[in-house]
């Protein structure tokens, strides 16, 4: 029984963190909120200078693996955590009654996402999503005085709890099958046999639970409502950091763990996916409001990144990485200028957006780098990461599933073209500034360049994530 | 024999369970909750698991079902309300519940519904709770020490959620 304590270093700061902000709440005067958003992300800096220093190995008797992958999604969930942090300092100014435990639970969140990308068995994997998943439930109906936040909170309550009846149900059968929990134990036990009826039964549903996180088909309904009515810091959250863990987990599981059996779910996977692709796109087109927009276009996002999953090679799994970095990114640079915007106006509604270049050029800029990167618009991030999953899924002969996604990715470019039209082309109903301060000015021009970068230099990093590939089967 | 006791907990469980979810009173529910927990507790015991029908009966009939009972007694649920909303969706469920029926019962009738047994002989689970104990504190201490996490947060978010603070009103009810 190897303890290895060493290799949840990361882990251990953050929820060292995350406890002293929760204890820090009793202490600290009602005035001095932006400290615990300061003290947040220097926990999390500090947990990210750890990251380098890991060595690879398992931990805690084999259900903690720390390998490339598991660190690679752990820089995601870091720079996502920065990043919403810094979100929650710039959107509680203008809330009246609001309550420091919502920086502790965020950090709790991520430490738990954290260990999720790390988990090496379907016990610890369940109870880490479910830990993960109380912390989100939480979040999203956190301004319990607002109706439409206490709504969203209920949905993504109970769809998640019902997703979670499928999970378990179906790690039961799995386990019933195999004797085991560890992912490397099941998948050396799946090796050359048969595939029985347990067996399926017990991919059909985790399948199915799975796609509760990354909010698909046929769990994807908390999606927009949930994306519309959580606190806007909380959707940007559940954008990024969220789906990655989602996606890391599917890696795990079923490249790993159910790695054998990719013959049957292949094919499943492929439906689901393009199914998301077509209703994620099309019900995005008639949205008004910015946030179900981006909820809406997450579905599809999803549905891209499952088209990637479907190809079940080493390319998909880089190029899913790959997406998703870019991803974080996109939903980063929109969200704070989401919430700068929304503090100056009071309106998410995509007509409130007119105009907005004559007055903030650089929400405007953001928006415009965000979204387009998000459609996958050539030379942003976005469309390398969508070119490398078209490139996974005709190379393993999916054609009508790159079809599919091809065309949806010019009803995207429409939809948020849309936007951006509005935003630059339109005459502002209210011609005054918007003012911008100084580190959130900092902040967008980075996560912008960054943003390019992926796109017109994007060599090191797929060159990184296609190495970390090889080994996820 | 053991076969005979497994058929009448196993039925008395779904026909409670069908009971919870289509009786119109809520405190009628909850006892039939209680009922077909009691039943697959029975069925734990048949499976030379007492530390878990122990389990079962303590949480799930004792602590949740008493606060099930609590809460609706609390929130004084009306009986009409709590029927409406079911039938709409009852057959669309109906059709679900009845293809994967069909789908089980097609993978028992091929025999491809069979598994191998597994390391826990009866002659290991003799000594039940020891071994329970024994793996829940070594092999799986990492999802022990998560649990106590999750239970710790959903502490803290439960009073979160229901605190008001003192001396003010509705906040903003900005999304």
């Amino acid at each position: 029984m190897e303890m290895n304590l060493f290799r949840l270093i990361p882990e251990f700061i953050m929820l060292g963190t995350a406890f002293l902000l929760l204890i820090l709440e009793l202490f600290l005067p009602k005035g001095s909120r932006k400290a615990f958003g300061v003290i947040g992300i220097l926990g999390t800096v500090s947990a990210a200078i750890s990251l380098p220093y890991q060595d690879y190995g398992l931990a805690l008797a084999g259900l903690f693996v720390q390998d490339q992958m598991s660190i690679y999604f752990k820089w995601l969930f870091v720079i996502s955590s920065v990043f919403v942090l810094y979100i929650v300092m710039l959107y509680e100014d203008k809330i009246n009654n609001w309550r420091g435990e919502f920086y502790s639970i965020i950090v709790f969140a991520i430490s738990g996402m954290m260990m999720l990308a790390s988990t090496n068995d379907f016990v610890s994997f369940y109870v880490s999503l479910e830990f993960v998943a109380i912390c989100l439930y939480v979040l999203a109906a956190f301004l319990s005085d607002s109706r439409v936040t206490s709504e969203a909170g209920l949905k993504y309550l109970i769809t998640g709890a019902l997703a979670s009846g499928f999970l378990i149900y179906g790690i039961s059968f799995i386990y019933g099958a195999t004797g085991v929990t560890g992912f490397a134990e099941v998948a050396k036990a799946l090796q050359g046999v048969e595939p029985t009826g347990f067996v399926l039964i017990g991919i059909v549903l985790v399948v199915i639970g799975l796609t509760f996180k990354i909010s698909s088909i046929p769990f994807h309904v908390w999606s927009p409502d949930v994306y519309q009515g959580a606190p806007t810091p909380v959707t940007a959250l559940l954008a990024a950091a969220s789906k990655a863990a989602g996606f890391v987990v599917i890696l795990r599981i079923l490249f790993g763990a159910l790695g054998p059996m990719k013959g049957e779910w292949m094919a499943f996977v492929a439906v689901i996916s393009g199914i998301t692709l077509l209703f994620g796109n099309l019900a995005a087109m008639p949205q008004k409001d910015l946030k179900r927009l981006i909820g809406y276009a997450g579905i599809g996002s999803a549905g891209y990144l499952l088209m990637a999953v479907a190809a079940a090679s080493e390319l998909g799994a880089g190029a899913i990485m790959f997406y998703l970095l870019t991803y974080v990114f996109g939903i980063i640079g929109t969200f704070t200028a989401i919430v700068v915007f929304h503090n100056s106006e009071g309106s998410d509604l995509v007509e409130s957006y007119a105009g907005l270049y004559k007055r903030s050029p650089l929400l405007a800029f953001s928006l415009f780098i965000g979204l387009l990167s998000i459609a996958g618009f050539p030379p942003l991030g976005g469309f390398i990461a969508k070119f490398y999953i078209f490139m996974a899924a005709i190379k393993e002969g999916l054609w009508v599933l790159a079809v599919i996604g091809a065309l949806m990715a010019i009803v995207a470019m429409y939809y948020f073209l849309l936007v951006i039209k509005s935003m630059y082309l339109r005459q502002p109903t209210n011609p005054a500034p918007i003012p911008v301060d100084m580190t959130t000015t900092g902040l967008l021009y980075f996560v912008n360049a960054a943003t390019i970068l992926l796109g017109v230099y994007p060599g090191p990093v797929t060159d990184l994530v296609m190495n970390i590939a090889q080994g996820v089967f | 024999m053991e076969q005979i006791f497994f058929y009448i907990f196993a039925i008395v469980a779904v026909a409670s369970a069908i009971a919870v979810i289509s009786v119109r009173n809520p405190v009628h529910s909850a006892m039939y909750l209680i009922v077909c927990f009691l039943q697959v507790a029975a069925i734990f015991i048949l499976l030379r698991s007492p530390f878990l029908a122990a389990v079962q009966v303590f949480i799930y009939v004792g602590a949740v079902m008493v606060l099930f009972l609590f809460a609706v007694m609390v929130l004084d649920i009306g009986k009409e309300s709590f029927g409406e909303h079911m039938h709409s969706q009852a057959i669309p469920a109906g059709i679900t519940v009845l293809g994967l029926l069909a789908v089980v019962g097609w993978l028992i009738s091929k025999g491809k519904i069979t598994v191998p047994l597994g390391k826990y002989t009866e002659e290991v689970l003799t000594k039940n709770t020891e071994v329970v104990g024994k793996s829940l504190y070594t092999q799986f201490i990492f999802p022990f020490e998560v649990v106590s996490l999750l239970l710790l947060i959903a502490l803290v978010g439960a009073i979160v959620l229901v605190m008001k603070e003192k001396g003010k009103g509705a906040g903003s009810t900005r999304p």
